[in-house]
């Protein structure tokens, strides 16, 4: 019974530590794979970036046309570092909460491997010219079944740890991460019967594509990061979270509402309005489920903010909450019938979806890995400058990156709207915005490369060991910490 | 305890089973009625793309014009898109129901293409714009499409099976290293094929309102 | 296996022990795993949840058009706007003109053998009937315009633009780029229409002989 669990910390601690080595290589695998993809959707990103601003920058290559880099970007972003991130930590994370060990770890290293074969051969067919034309399903049919099959194990592994727990309590991450589980085949499978295997065409299509498009950052990517912070931020300071009933209203409102809301990306569009609406009302009702999570992981938060000058983890879990309320307040805005007026069809949409995706989803994944990695490994950060340079990075880059696309978005539809502003003259006028954008995503590159050389040397077997954890603290901080412990020991004895 | 385990996974399925059946099923089976409608001469609105229109949305397709292209007219009132002559009407279910995969799109950092057949047929224009945006539309940040185009030279001979009637000549200030005339390839000129036959300005009833 | 009993390998070897705990120390030092707190739902939040039920259940009802799948309109029985008030003919003549800058570029020049100029062009300045005509039905095909020779093909945009909209980017066209000529209209256009409005495009030829005919 769990109860023992709680009460005697050296059992918990020796039942944590058979997690994680059971877990290690399975867990590993997928997030380095998370750190390839992610250089190479940040690579693929500022080649189409770089190619808006200048169309002639690696020009006359048909491989790396702007209509075929750009969908490899976001497939290798959102299948290849937001599915590998995602099912990491779905593995983890349910060990972890489950006590149990991660079942047939074997066969999910096959798994990562298969995926990342997958994404491999999908991408390059993407270049080659084989996209199914699908936005976010571009991938061609024959890697979909390499993308599915390791899923599945993943799914299996998740449902026998959380039907063999050895807790009594269901903790509110694991919620979410059934929910995940649950849902992401289901999503996939129907969207693709839908589009790419012809079950519906035309404007049914189209819906089923949005529907898709939308939910498998809503009821993929999102939960995933929500069940990160759950998790991450009493676990780092050390308190419980806020409000069990929160946490329960919040949950069922976000299943309930998010999944209608994906035909707003089509508002204006041939559809009838009533899928609109319902897609307008879906997105606004995410308000209660955003507030609610909000106020579980903010008030949490109050009165430990001083925990964010040294633990890298708790830096990111809370850059990521706060990014999520900020961004789904703005998607939520953004469905309306008026706002989509203006910024349907521009960058601003772009320059939300980073919003979220860069400045919510994806510090949530790094926050577990600073958080997870040094507890599978056995070895510690190697530096707390790389990590400093790596949470400054992505917090400017993507704030650059959001600012100057939302702005320009805004100002871009107000041109459209105005039928005697000639199109080129709004094209000129982005084209500074865009270049803007280049170097957001440059500094979001360099910050990549200082996670992916920490990541490298922590990887690496007993080369370096540390028995003290990284802390963003300067020299002077650490040795006044080091002369209190010292104080603190003495007067023990 | 396990039924509540149950209960959270049924529930979870419950909701997105819900939203697809809403959102998918429901509206697919709203269109079932949608036919073809005849037009004064006799043919049908909207016909299935065969030959090289086909083709040529391969290749839309293939180049990713979806990316900052649109098909797609809002209504009067609603945005400027009709009265920036980028269509006569709203569009409406009926125009895409031969459309598999569906091109919509839903940016539009190039203008939008459900009518460009309608207001640009010429197909030079659309030869040089794809070979060279900057010739017609100068300032604009397409790509070019070199690669759908074969370069001739002054004098140089027309690739064999090739015919003199498809050649296009470059005005005289956009000439480059000699480059006078050129020649699409098979891709080239099915993508302009299908790009001049896009038109969705056929006066479809339930587009009147 | 029971998770209150170390793993038997962990017993059977005590002195191994301190190792494994030094090798796991970030596991060590770790807080307990989280657990809920128990703090009640704001009264406040609860309003407000209720206020956006309201408002959700409002707006699924005021907006849904009539639910059928081809009511494109949210509020069901609304008409199409109605036409607005006669405008400016220069201002609304270079709104419309956005759509020509792609032959015949912003300046009005053309692209040099391949799309004729606007500027100085006789088409342009001289009879408003032939004008109006070119601008209706379009061009297929050979056309002299200043002695050079085009071979292309201009769209018809009779559907596209009313006559008020024609005569204005008319009058627009024929007092831009250097023309100077008298503005045009709506009556011309509507006549010219009415006359040849269901014809296909012009060729040089059959245009000389509308033009002619008066």
């Amino acid at each position: 019974m769990s109860a023992a669990v709680e009460t005697n910390p050296q059992v918990e601690v020796v039942s944590r530590i058979e997690v994680d080595r059971s877990a290690e290589g399975a867990v590993t695998i997928y997030w380095a794979s998370a750190l390839f993809w992610l250089t190479i959707a940040t690579i693929a990103g500022l080649i189409s970036s770089a190619k808006l601003h200048s169309p002639d920058f690696l020009g006359n290559i048909e491989w790396l046309t702007f209509g075929r880099i750009r969908p490899v970007h976001w497939d290798t972003a959102i299948y290849g570092f937001g599915g590998t991130a995602a099912s990491g930590t779905l593995l983890w994370l349910q060990a972890r909460l489950c006590q149990t060990r991660i079942p047939f770890p074997a066969l999910l290293i096959a798994g990562g491997v298969i995926f990342n074969v997958g994404i491999l051969l999908g991408s390059i067919g993407v270049l080659m010219g084989q996209s199914t034309g699908v936005e976010t399903l571009e991938l061609p049919l024959y890697a979909m079944p390499l993308l599915v099959i390791p899923y599945v194990f993943i799914v299996i592994a998740n449902f026998k740890m959380y039907f063999t727990r050895k807790t009594s309590h269901t903790y509110v991450s694991q919620w979410y991460l059934m929910a995940v589980t649950v849902w992401f085949p289901i999503l996939v499978l129907s969207a693709e019967a839908c589009t790419n295997l012809g079950a519906v065409d035309g404007v049914a299509q189209a819906i089923a594509n949005w529907w898709y498009g939308h939910n498998v950052v809503g009821l993929f990517a999102t939960p995933t990061g929500i069940a990160a912070a759950y998790y991450l931020i009493p676990k780092v300071i050390g308190k419980p979270i806020h409000s069990y009933h929160l946490s329960l209203l919040g949950f069922w409102s976000n299943a309930i509402f998010y999944n209608w809301a994906g035909t707003h990306h089509l508002t204006g569009g041939p559809l009838p309005a009533w899928t609109i609406t319902i897609g307008v009302v879906g997105s606004l009702m995410m308000f209660i489920p955003v507030i609610t999570i909000g106020i579980n992981h903010h008030m949490t938060m109050l009165g430990s903010f001083h925990h964010l000058k040294t633990s890298p983890t708790l830096r990111f879990a809370v850059m990521g909450s706060m990014i999520y309320t900020l961004s789904s307040f703005q998607g939520s805005l953004e469905s309306l019938r008026s706002h989509q007026e203006i910024t349907h069809f521009t960058h601003y949409t772009i320059g939300h979806v980073h919003f979220g995706m860069y400045g919510f989803f994806a510090p949530l994944m790094f926050a577990m890995m600073y958080y997870a990695m040094p507890r599978l490994t056995g070895n510690e950060w190697s530096s707390a400058r790389l990590i400093r340079i790596h949470f400054w990075c992505t917090l400017i880059g993507m704030l650059v990156y959001a600012i100057s696309m939302c702005y320009a978005g805004i100002r871009q539809g107000m041109m459209m709207n105005d039928p005697t502003a000639p199109f080129l003259d709004i094209v000129r006028f982005t084209v500074p915005f865009l270049w803007i954008r280049t170097l957001g995503g440059l500094i979001l590159f360099a910050g990549t490369i200082a996670f992916l050389i920490n990541f490298w040397r922590i990887v690496q077997p007993h080369r370096l060991r540390f028995v003290t954890p990284t802390l963003m603290t300067t020299e002077r901080d650490y040795n006044m910490l080091l002369n209190k412990e010292k104080e603190l020991e003495q007067n023990d004895k | 305890m396990t039924s509540r385990k149950i209960g959270l996974t049924l529930g979870v399925f419950l909701t997105i089973t819900a939203s697809v059946t809403g959102l998918v099923i429901v509206p697919n089976w709203q269109f079932r009625e949608l036919q073809p409608v005849k037009k004064a001469d006799g043919s049908q609105y909207p016909m299935p793309l065969f030959g090289e229109q086909a083709k040529g949305r391969e290749v839309y397709i293939d180049q990713g014009c979806i990316y900052c292209h649109s098909q797609q007219i809002r209504m009067k009132g609603y945005g400027a898109d009709i009265r920036r002559n980028w269509g006569t009407r709203r569009s409406v279910p009926r125009d895409y129901i031969h459309e598999k995969p569906h091109q919509l799109g839903t940016m539009r950092t190039g203008p939008d293409l459900a009518s460009i057949g309608s207001r640009q047929p010429s197909t030079v224009w659309h030869a040089l714009h794809l070979y060279d945006p900057q010739i017609t539309s100068p300032g604009s940040i397409m790509p070019r499409f070199q690669y759908l185009y074969t370069e001739l030279r002054d004098g140089e001979a027309l690739p064999p099976g090739t015919f003199e009637a498809d050649v296009v000549k470059i005005p005289p200030q956009f000439q480059k290293n000699g480059v006078t005339r050129l020649m699409p390839t098979d891709r080239g000129k099915a993508l302009v094929e299908y790009l001049k036959g896009l038109n969705k300005t056929f006066p479809l009833p339930e587009a009147a309102q | 296996m029971k998770s209150d009993q170390p793993n038997p390998e962990f017993r059977r070897a005590p002195e191994l022990q301190d190792r494994i705990l030094e090798m796991h120390s970030a596991a060590m030092r770790e807080m307990s795993e989280p657990r809920d707190g128990i703090r009640p739902t704001p009264v406040t939040f609860l309003i407000l949840c209720f206020f956006f039920t309201m408002w959700g259940g409002y707006y699924i009802g005021a907006y849904g058009g009539d639910w059928t799948g081809t009511g494109m309109n949210e509020k069901a029985g609304a008409a199409a706007p109605v036409a607005s008030a006669p405008q400016n003919p220069m201002a609304l003549g270079a709104e419309v003109y956005n759509a020509c800058t792609q032959c015949h570029q912003a300046d009005g020049k053309g692209l040099a053998g391949q799309f004729p100029p606007l500027a100085a062009s006789e088409y342009v300045t001289g009879d408003e009937r032939r004008f109006a005509a070119i601008l209706l039905n379009g061009i297929n095909g050979d056309f002299v315009v200043n002695g050079q020779k085009y071979n292309s093909q201009m769209p018809a945009w009779k559907d596209n633009y009313n006559d008020e909209e024609i005569a204005a980017v008319m009058t627009y066209v024929r007092n831009s780029f250097g023309n100077k000529a008298a503005p045009v209209s709506k009556q011309v256009v509507e006549a010219v229409r009415k006359e040849v409005g269901a014809n296909g495009p012009w060729s040089e030829s059959s245009l000389a002989e509308f033009a002619a005919k008066k």
